[in-house]
C-alpha cells in the first residue's frame, strides 16, 4: 500500500466516524477537508443529473467506435477463450458461497444470548466465507472493470463529482473546478477524496 | 464499514424515538425533504427496519430476539433470512393444503375451480 493509499483510508475512516456520520446524514451534503480548507460534495440536482447522463451518452458513442471496445459479455467471453479467468465460474462460487452463508444463518437465528459460545463459532463461519465473497467479487469487478459498462459508469460519476464539488469561500459555496477539463487534468487528491465522497453520498442511490 | 455505522446510527434509541416521532407527528428527520442522498436512503431503510425488529421484541413473538440480539448485524441478517425463510415455508404449505381442498367438475376431468372450496 502506497502513501497515497494509506491517507485515502484514513481519509475514509475519519470521515465517517459515527458522530460525524450522525451530523452528515442530516442533510444530502458531505463536507470535508482538504489543505485545511473546506470542501463539501452535494447531491445533484435533475438538471446536474441530466447533464451527466448526456455526457455518458456522448461518451458511449465515442467508446464504441473504438476497435477494442467490449461490452460485459464480451469481455466474459474474450477472458474465457483466452484462459484468463473464467467469469461463469466465479459466479457460481460466490452463489455457492451465499448458500452456505444462508444454511449458516438458519443456524445462527435462533441461538439464544446465553450460548456465547455457539454464536461466535456461527460467526466465525460466516466472517469467513464473507471474506471468501469479497474476495470473489473484487476478482470479478477487477476482470471486468475494462468493459464499457463500467468505464460509462466511471464516466457518470466523475461527472458528477465535477459539477457537485464545492469549495468554502469565504462565506459562499464555489465550484471546485470550472470546466471538466479542468477537473480531468486535477490529479491532486483532492480529486481522488472527491470521487470517494461522491461516491458515498450516492450510495448506490441508483439502484433504488 | 459504513453501512455497519448506519444501523448502528439507526437502532440507536436517539434516532428510533425521533422516527417515531415522524412518523406520528410528522417531525422532520433531515434538513432536506427531497433529493434524498444514497446515506439517507439506505439510513431510512435500517430506521423502518429495526423500527419493524423492536416492534417484534416488543410482541415476544420469537423468544430468542432481544435487544441485546440487535447490537450484532450479522445475528441480525440471519433473522431477517430465517424469518423470511419461515415465511416462505408458511405459504407453501398453505398453498399445498389449498390445493389439497380444491374441487373438480364431475364430467369435465382436468377442470378444477379454486372457488367453490369443501372443506374437510
Amino acid at each position: 500500500m502506497d502513501t497515497k493509499e494509506i491517507n485515502l483510508e484514513e481519509f475514509k475512516n475519519t470521515l465517517f466516524d459515527i458522530q460525524k456520520l450522525s451530523y452528515m446524514i442530516q442533510d444530502n451534503k458531505l463536507p470535508f477537508t482538504y489543505n485545511k480548507e473546506s470542501y463539501r460534495a452535494r447531491m445533484p440536482s435533475q438538471g446536474e443529473k441530466a447533464e451527466a447522463e448526456d455526457y455518458r451518452s456522448e461518451k458511449q458513442i465515442e467508446f464504441i467506435q473504438r476497435p477494442n471496445c467490449k461490452t460485459k459479455a464480451e469481455l466474459r467471453k474474450i477472458l474465457k477463450e483466452n484462459n484468463v479467468v473464467d467469469i461463469d465460474k466465479l459466479e457460481a462460487q460466490s452463489s455457492h458461497i451465499k448458500k452456505q452463508f444462508k444454511n449458516l444463518y438458519l443456524k445462527l437465528a435462533p441461538k439464544f444470548d446465553e450460548d456465547k459460545e455457539g454464536i461466535q463459532t456461527e460467526i466465525d463461519k460466516i466472517n469467513e466465507l464473507q471474506n471468501e465473497l469479497q474476495e470473489v467479487s473484487q476478482e470479478i469487478t477487477k476482470h471486468l472493470a475494462p468493459s464499457l459498462e463500467d468505464r460509462l459508469e466511471g464516466v457518470y460519476l466523475e461527472y458528477l463529482v465535477y459539477s457537485c464539488t464545492e469549495k468554502l469561500v469565504e462565506q459562499d459555496w464555489i465550484k471546485v473546478w470550472n470546466t471538466f477539463e479542468e477537473y480531468k487534468k486535477d490529479n491532486s487528491l483532492l480529486a481522488t477524496r472527491a470521487v470517494v465522497c461522491m461516491t458515498h453520498l450516492l450510495f448506490n442511490v441508483r439502484q433504488f | 464499514m459504513i453501512e455497519a455505522k448506519l444501523r448502528q446510527l439507526a437502532r440507536s434509541c436517539y434516532h428510533q424515538s425521533l422516527y417515531r416521532a415522524s412518523k406520528e407527528n410528522g417531525i422532520q428527520l433531515f434538513d432536506n425533504v427531497t433529493n434524498l442522498s444514497g446515506l439517507q436512503v439506505v439510513f431510512l431503510y435500517w430506521l423502518e427496519l429495526y423500527s419493524f425488529l423492536y416492534d417484534i421484541i416488543a410482541k415476544k413473538e420469537y423468544p430468542f430476539l432481544t435487544d441485546k440480539y440487535l447490537e450484532n448485524d450479522i445475528r441480525v441478517d440471519a433473522f431477517l433470512y430465517y424469518r423470511k425463510r419461515q415465511n416462505e415455508l408458511e405459504l407453501a404449505k398453505s398453498k399445498e393444503e389449498q390445493l389439497r381442498h380444491k374441487t373438480k367438475f364431475k364430467g369435465k376431468p382436468g377442470n378444477q375451480t379454486y372457488f367453490d372450496v369443501e372443506f374437510a
